[in-house]
């Protein structure tokens, strides 16, 4: 018996005391970050960070459970950064703390928005998949420039300034964009935790098989694009309050959706850790190269070229090949197991 | 015995290919009935339609009674039918213990706690020979093992009728052993088995009767020892023009009526 608990070295108490230890560090660290480092440039860097972090998350939620890949995420970001400039102009309201209650109202909004859009769009699978989310994500784009009653075209909307000082500006955002974060990742891990999140790494692996054992696959591929339109809703609505104005480029931004891939890629699609992790490496190294060069096209190009290294080197992602290569070190550590498992059976 | 499967005059055509030409034939309840035949004689696209996979254009499968002629094939899970692949397949990337997880949705909502717990899960994989692998990623296991797995996660939801596509293929002798002493303990305890195998001294040992198809039809039934003899088989196999099965046939109905 003993040799099957040492089977998942992961699985072992002692990793599970040290996820626990740096979850709960990591989360002190994040909530006293702008506290501590309080210059606006740093903490528009960290909200950003946690925004997009929240946006990849939720993404790989979808896309890196199910293997479909999504690149018109962006469409709910949009959705949700529209929906709350219309609420706040439509309702006359003024800027302030409670602004952020609409929130979750435009993450419903956006989950809105995902129902026909999923509905429609898994339909296919595959590369036809991709080509669908990206063809939405330009049929929303030339939406927004064009229906101007809700969009007020290229003109842009304007979204009440807040009413707190200059000193706490960011603080507010940042922490916003914390529990919009903390949201995507608690609804990933409990997802990944579920029997449900099972159904959908077994899609990954093979759907057809998945339908055979009686997994009810649309339905749950559906769930789960509207519960990942709804959090990227939440991250536009965030965004919108802090830009102060919504123009149909920035809502509906081409790189938001390469973006938030790229990251989960880079941290390990699939897992709950990856796209964090990819957040954290990326969001500040890309505001910082765009700052560094201002010219900012120097900064896609080597984004590019970034995309390119992961997918062709570590297409499984920084995570991903972190834990083979501990599962690697303990088996060396266990003999044992690995006579065990030279026999094909017992 | 009665039938717990039975398929009736099923026709499927891909583009000009006639795959099966109605074929008919039924699993009695409690046997192992073994489905044989040349490669192409349709016995795979057979296991599709009886699972929901094709839909066949015309003709009826009912199990136990029951019409489940085009139905989806979660559906045909639910009612009770298992099936394995021709080419094995397994979630690659989910380990053992999660495989046979995935399958919970098949069994009715009241049973799954009990019938998907971890020693249960566990049991199953030790009925198989594979505890010691419990953590491993399926895609990581050899192409035998992987049918073994495949099987556990079938045999997780208690199905009453089990189709194995091709058990014994590509696996080492010692595999196949183990997979006969596993089917025929499983049979006796009640499960109902339609096995398409190509190794004969697999088949003839294990069932208790067999369907011989050839060209998308059910051209002999009968015990293995009957089949054995039979001229129409022997001519299935080795007589003809071989040939004739690599070209669709255009007018096969007609000639089948």
């Amino acid at each position: 018996m003993s040799l099957q608990e040492t089977a998942d070295p992961l699985a072992k108490p002692i990793y599970a005391n040290l996820r626990r230890s740096v979850t709960v560090v990591a989360l002190i660290a994040a909530i006293a970050f702008p506290f501590v480092f309080s210059n606006p440039a740093v903490t528009s860097i960290a909200m950003f960070t946690l925004l997009y972090l929240g946006a990849a998350s939720t993404w790989n939620m979808f896309c890196g459970f199910t293997g479909y890949m999504a690149l018109g995420n962006a469409v709910f970001y949009g959705s949700g950064a529209y929906f709350f400039a219309n609420l706040t102009t439509h309702l006359n309201l003024n800027g302030g703390v409670g602004l952020f209650a609409l929130v979750p109202l435009a993450g419903i909004f956006a989950g809105l928005v995902a129902l026909p859009v999923g509905w429609i769009a898994l339909r296919t699978r595959r590369h036809t998949f991709v080509v669908i989310t990206i063809a939405m994500f330009f049929i929303f784009q030339l939406l927004a420039y064009n229906l101007t009653a809700l969009t007020n075209g290229s003109a842009g909307m304007q979204v009440p300034s807040p009413i707190w000082g200059a000193k706490t500006y960011n603080t507010y955002f940042y922490l916003a964009s914390l529990v919009v974060a903390l949201i995507a990742i608690g609804l990933a891990w409990l997802v990944r935790r579920s029997s449900f999140g099972l159904e959908l790494l077994a899609i990954r692996d093979d759907e057809d098989r998945a339908v055979g054992l009686g997994v009810h696959t649309t339905k749950i591929k559906l769930l789960t694009f509207v519960l990942t339109g709804a959090v990227t809703g939440m991250c536009g609505a965030v965004y919108a309050y802090y830009l102060g104005s919504v123009y149909p480029p920035f809502a509906f931004e081409a790189i938001f959706d390469v973006t938030i891939a790229l990251m989960a890629f880079l941290g390990g699609l699939g897992t709950v850790t990856g796209p964090i992790i990819g957040a954290l490496l990326i969001e500040p190294a890309q505001q910082w190269l765009t700052l560094k060069f201002t010219n900012g096209g120097i900064a896609l190009i080597m984004f590019g070229a970034l995309f390119l290294i992961v997918i062709r080197y570590m297409p499984e992602g920084i995570v991903t090949s972190l834990a083979q290569l501990i599962r690697k070190r303990m088996r060396m550590k266990a003999p044992a197991l690995a006579d065990a498992q030279q026999g094909a059976s017992s | 015995m009665t039938a717990v499967l039975e398929v009736n005059d099923i026709k499927k055509s891909f583009g000009g290919l006639q795959a099966l030409a109605g074929c008919s034939f039924s699993v009695k309840e409690g046997s192992i009935t073994g489905l044989i035949g040349p490669n192409g004689s349709g016995k795979t696209t057979m296991f599709n339609v009886i699972t929901g996979y094709e839909t066949s254009d015309s003709g009826s499968v009912k199990f136990r009674g029951k019409d489940v002629t085009g139905m989806q094939p979660g559906g045909v899970c639910r009612l009770g039918v298992g099936r394995t692949f021709q080419l094995t397949r397994v979630f690659g990337r989910l380990n053992l213990l999660e495989n046979i997880q995935v399958g919970s949705r098949g069994v009715p909502k009241e049973k799954r706690k009990e019938m998907y717990s971890l020693e249960r899960r566990r049991e199953l994989l030790e009925f198989v020979g594979l505890t010691h692998l419990a953590h491993e990623k399926a895609g990581a296991l050899s192409y035998g093992q992987r049918k073994l797995v495949e099987l556990a996660t079938i045999l997780a939801q208690e199905p009453k009728v089990i189709l194995l596509d091709e058990p014994a293929g590509g696996i080492n002798p010692t595999l196949i052993g183990q997979m006969a002493t596993r089917i025929k303990e499983l049979n006796s305890r009640g499960v109902t088995f339609l096995v398409v195998e190509h190794n004969m001294e697999f088949v003839m040992g294990l069932c208790d009767e067999i369907a011989v198809m050839e060209r998308g039809a059910v051209i002999a039934v009968g015990k293995p020892e009957d089949i054995r003899n039979d001229a129409r088989v022997l001519d299935a196999y080795l007589g003809g023009a071989v040939g004739d099965y690599a070209t669709p046939t255009t007018n096969s109905e007609g000639e089948r009526a």
